[in-house]
């Protein structure tokens, strides 16, 4: 494996309740390289979007939230700089964009602004050249008569149109690692695979490293390299794309591909997972998943299982008693 | 009790109204201090006649404009009438006159809210533009103007006061009225052929209460003012009655002799109004769903 | 924006007609006859209808409203029944020192009222928004003849630094101004209150927006998160909120140009109002109506400008 460009090293994200602290992420590692799009999937409420959020440190700044681990990036640990330098980083070597191209863009600036913004941060660009270079970026992402564009605001832009922004706004300063959470669940089918498309191009033409978070299992047999599957707050199965497909190990995982419908499927064979993923006060302390799961034995909802491969495979890690037993005694 | 055996009207009862109010209550403090200094107000203004050290309109000319002393501890007006004894018999009519004003004006004014958001349509057009009308014009301008027309008396100053703000009432009681009536239990009032007239004042009115007294304690502390400044400009209650606004205007003219007539009098009025303010706030805060989770 | 600013003129006729008749129902709802009023129970009979003629009061009605609005619409207001001088000139005579007073307090409460809102929307929850709202509201507890009481006690009597009338010479702009600063510090001290409470309700809506999130996503320094995009964004409904505060400034402005004895329309309403000027009363009550569209029409332009989401509709 080359040398990530990011590094998460035991990342939890603790929210203070009225009863205590309580990990919204726990104890998350990800290694990610340059040149390759890894997603992060689950459902609403596992953590995802925080993960991202905190090694960008955007969580830093909410009150009642306490981020502890590691970040690395080049020979940095984010987590140790204080806000004045991190903000060099944030929007410069490390980008994100979010679900909602709505709300996400300001409603009183012209898009030419917001693209050009972080050059002016980050690059200490005049105005007049961030409009250029905002031009160019505009036409990067294909928004057509991008010059004209310029001054016009968010509210003039279909959702689709919006998302493209936002991607050229968070390209601007030719980031190492762009951080996409959502881009396109609040866009029309259509608008999400061109969206997804032009992610996936500028991304092979660029030589970033793409982190996308999806609920989307399609989304991520599309563009995924590889995918971290999390429940809880935790990494419960990461994998590369294909491998994952076609023999997901953990549960959960398996559960979220028969949910994926096919065309050549019955939809009356599609399957929900039954259960709802626990509120983070209220965590089952062993495996987070034995709740709603069908393999479930004692020792589930006893010990708390590791994420770790199976003998033999590096690359494939799972967080499950039972399945990680299970290829241990087949392979005895 | 279970949710499923409740009856549309018992969840909506004005008594649920008020157990929610009373913890919206305890959730902010602020409105409880409000709450405790308007009460002592109130009731050393209803007590007047009883605890007032003196005749609030017997003048005694040798005793005229005395500093505050052990025998009157606000000081004497220009007449020697005891400041004290006349704050707390002004306070009566401050009192009055506000809650009057405001009651009248949260009645009519809910109603007239409530009746235009359930029916909608034609009338709901009509009573709310009658009311934006009435509404651009500033409360005292407007007090102001009917006063000068009716002629000043108690009565015309609840009118005045009353008229203005009533429109505040309808709108506020608009809004939840348009959101509840599309709701489950009212649907299934109207199916069980209970009466528009009774759905809207059982049913509906609970959910208005909350916003509705919020508004009502700040536009209480509004007419206290309203009230002073009518009397201070010589259009309140006549003289002799003691007035805040009639004591102030007078004691104005003795400012450099004799300031603690202005002094006092305008604390009184300080006082009342931001103890209806604290508590208009804190409620405000306490229901207002977007500042709620704190 | 010339579209909206067309559509916005457009509508202030109607407004104006109903305020307008507003104020006739209410000036001829009164009971007893205008003239009786004017001129006293002991007024002859004859003496009393030469004034109804002369006032209009013969005519039917509708005829009266008609020629009421009629009037209002070209400015015609009549003469003072007490000067016989023109309404109208009574008024603009008078008018910089109103118009003074409420441009100088909404300045005061722009420039103090706005980084107070701010800072206490920043710094939500902690000592300084805690300070910042009870000392708000408690300044917009103060009515308004009790501030301009306190000020002229402590800066005109005890330390007689400014006027206490305050009856400015308007040809000597020093003059205008020394004259102006107690009044408009009384004024302005509610306007504070009101602006600094309605910034930081806004500003908080706006800092808790997503777009907040982006601009620190995108590495913006403090300031500009706070100026350009959550400033920015709070400023359009506290400019709303101004617009309506003005009428508060109004009636408010009638109480301290009575305490400072200050020449301005204010004084003017009240002295027709113990003159029994029946004539001035109709007028400046028009007067008001007219501003009072007037104020609706600058904010909602204003709101226009501040807005693109209105501007390019």
């Amino acid at each position: 494996m080359a040398q990530p460009i990011i590094s998460i090293r035991n990342l939890t994200t603790a929210f203070k309740l009225r009863s205590g602290w309580f990990p919204a992420v726990r104890d998350v590692s990800l290694d990610v390289e340059r040149n390759e799009t890894l997603c992060l999937v689950g459902e609403s409420g596992c953590g995802k979007s925080i993960t991202a959020m905190s090694a960008m440190g955007l969580m830093r700044t909410v009150k009642g939230c306490r981020v502890t681990g590691e970040v690395w990036f080049e020979d940095l640990d984010l987590t140790k700089l204080d806000e004045h330098a991190m903000r060099t980083i944030r929007g410069n070597r490390l980008a994100m964009i979010f679900q909602e191209p709505m709300t996400s863009l300001n409603p009183v600036l012209p898009i030419g602004q917001q693209v050009g913004e972080p050059l002016m941060f980050h690059r200490g660009m005049t105005r007049h050249e961030a409009d250029e270079e905002a031009v160019r970026l505009l036409e990067l992402v294909k928004i057509p008569d991008a010059r004209r564009r310029l001054n016009q605001y968010p509210h003039q832009f279909s959702g689709g149109m919006r998302q493209r922004v936002m991607i050229a706004m968070a390209l601007a300063c030719g980031p190492d690692v762009l951080f996409a959470d959502e881009p396109t669940t609040a866009l029309d089918v259509t608008i999400q695979s061109q969206v997804l498309a032009l992610l996936d191009e500028i991304r092979e033409e660029h030589a970033f490293a793409l982190v996308l978070i999806t609920h989307d299992m399609g989304v991520v047999a599309t563009i995924a390299d590889r995918v971290a599957v999390m429940y809880g707050g935790e990494i419960v199965e990461l994998a590369k794309t294909s491998v994952l497909f076609k023999s997901p190990r953990h549960p959960y995982t398996e559960a979220l591909l028969k949910a994926i419908p096919r065309s050549d499927q019955d939809t009356k064979d599609l399957c929900a997972i039954e259960g709802q993923v626990p509120p983070i006060y209220d965590m089952p302390p062993a495996c987070r998943f034995a709740p709603r799961c069908e393999l479930r034995e004692e020792i589930c909802v006893e010990e708390h299982p590791d994420l770790r491969t199976r003998r033999g495979g590096k690359t494939h890690l799972t967080r499950c008693h039972v399945r990680n037993r299970v290829s241990r005694r087949s392979a005895a | 009790m279970s949710i499923a055996t409740q009856t549309p009207q018992e969840r909506s009862g004005v008594r649920h109204a008020l157990t929610e109010l009373y913890h919206v209550f305890n959730t902010n403090k602020t409105s409880w201090v409000g709450l405790i200094i308007f009460l002592i107000v109130a009731v050393l203004a209803l007590l007047a006649p009883w605890i007032a050290p003196h005749d609030p309109l017997e003048q005694n000319i040798v005793d005229a404009l005395q500093p505050p002393s052990d025998t009157y501890w606000l000081g004497t007006d220009s007449f020697g009438r005891d400041v004290w004894s006349r704050i707390l018999w002004g306070g009566r009519i401050s009192l009055f006159v506000s809650v009057m004003s405001i009651g009248i004006a949260m009645v009519i004014g809910g109603a007239l809210g409530i009746i235009a958001g359930y029916k909608g349509g034609r009338i709901d057009q009509i009573i709310m533009r009658c009311m934006d009308v009435l509404l651009s014009f500033p409360t005292l301008v407007m007090g102001l103007l009917v006063v000068a027309v009716l002629g000043a008396n108690l009565t015309n100053l609840i009118i005045a006061i009353a008229l203005t703000v009533v429109p505040k009432f309808a709108r506020i009681a608009r809004a939840p009225t348009v959101a509840v009536k599309e709701q489950d239990y009212i649907e299934a009032c109207r199916a069980l052929g209970y009466s528009d007239t009774r759905i809207m004042f059982v049913h509906i009115l609970p959910n208005v209460v909350g916003e509705v007294l919020v508004l009502a304690s700040l536009w209480t502390a509004t007419a206290v003012r309203i009230e002073a400044y009518l009397s201070f400009i010589g259009l309140g209650v006549k003289p002799p009655t003691p007035t805040w606004g009639g004591m102030i205007r007078q004691g104005f003219e003795y400012i450099l002799d004799a300031p603690w007539m202005c002094i006092y009098t305008g604390l009184a009025v300080l006082i009342l109004v931001f103890s209806l303010n604290l508590l208009g706030d804190g409620l405000r805060d306490a229901i207002d769903p977007k500042l709620r989770n704190e | 924006m010339l579209r909206y600013t067309l559509k916005r003129l457009g509508s202030t006729i109607p407004t104006l007609i109903a305020v307008l008749t507003v104020i006739f129902v209410i000036i001829r709802i009164a009971p007893g006859d205008p003239a009786i009023a004017i001129l006293g129970d002991n007024a002859s009979q004859q003496a009393i209808d030469a004034l109804r003629d002369r006032l209009g009061l013969n005519e039917p009605l509708l005829e009266q409203y008609w020629y009421f609005l009629t009037d209002a619409l070209t400015g015609n207001l009549g003469n003072s029944l007490v000067s016989g001088r023109s309404v109208l000139n009574e008024v603009l005579e008078v008018l910089p020192h109103t118009l003074d007073l409420t441009i100088a307090s909404i300045i005061i409460g722009v420039i103090v009222g706005i980084p107070v809102g701010i800072l206490a929307a920043v710094y939500r929850n902690g000592p300084v928004d805690y300070v910042a709202r009870i000392t708000s509201l408690l300044g917009l507890s103060f009515p308004s003849f009790y501030t301009a009481i306190l000020l002229i006690l402590a800066f005109a009597i005890h330390f007689p630094w400014f006027p206490v009338i305050s009856n400015a010479n308007l040809s000597d702009p020093g003059d205008r101004l020394y004259n102006l600063v107690l009044p408009a510090l009384s004024l302005g001290l509610i306007m504070v209150a009101y602006v600094a409470r309605t910034t930081r309700a806004s500003m908080i809506e706006a800092l808790g927006a997503d777009y907040i999130r982006t601009a620190r996503a995108k590495g913006a320094p403090a300031l500009v998160v706070i100026a350009r995009h959550g400033f920015r964004n709070a400023i359009i409904p506290v400019i709303t909120v101004i617009g309506l505060y003005l009428g508060i400034l109004i009636g408010n402005s009638v109480i301290i140009e009575i305490v400072f004895n200050r020449p301005g329309l204010g004084k003017l309403i009240v002295g027709a109002l113990e003159q029994r000027d029946y004539t001035m009363l109709q007028g400046l009550m028009v007067i008001y109506a007219f501003f009072i569209v007037l104020t609706n029409l600058v904010t909602d332009l204003a709101y226009g400008m501040s807005d693109p989401r209105v501007k390019y509709q």
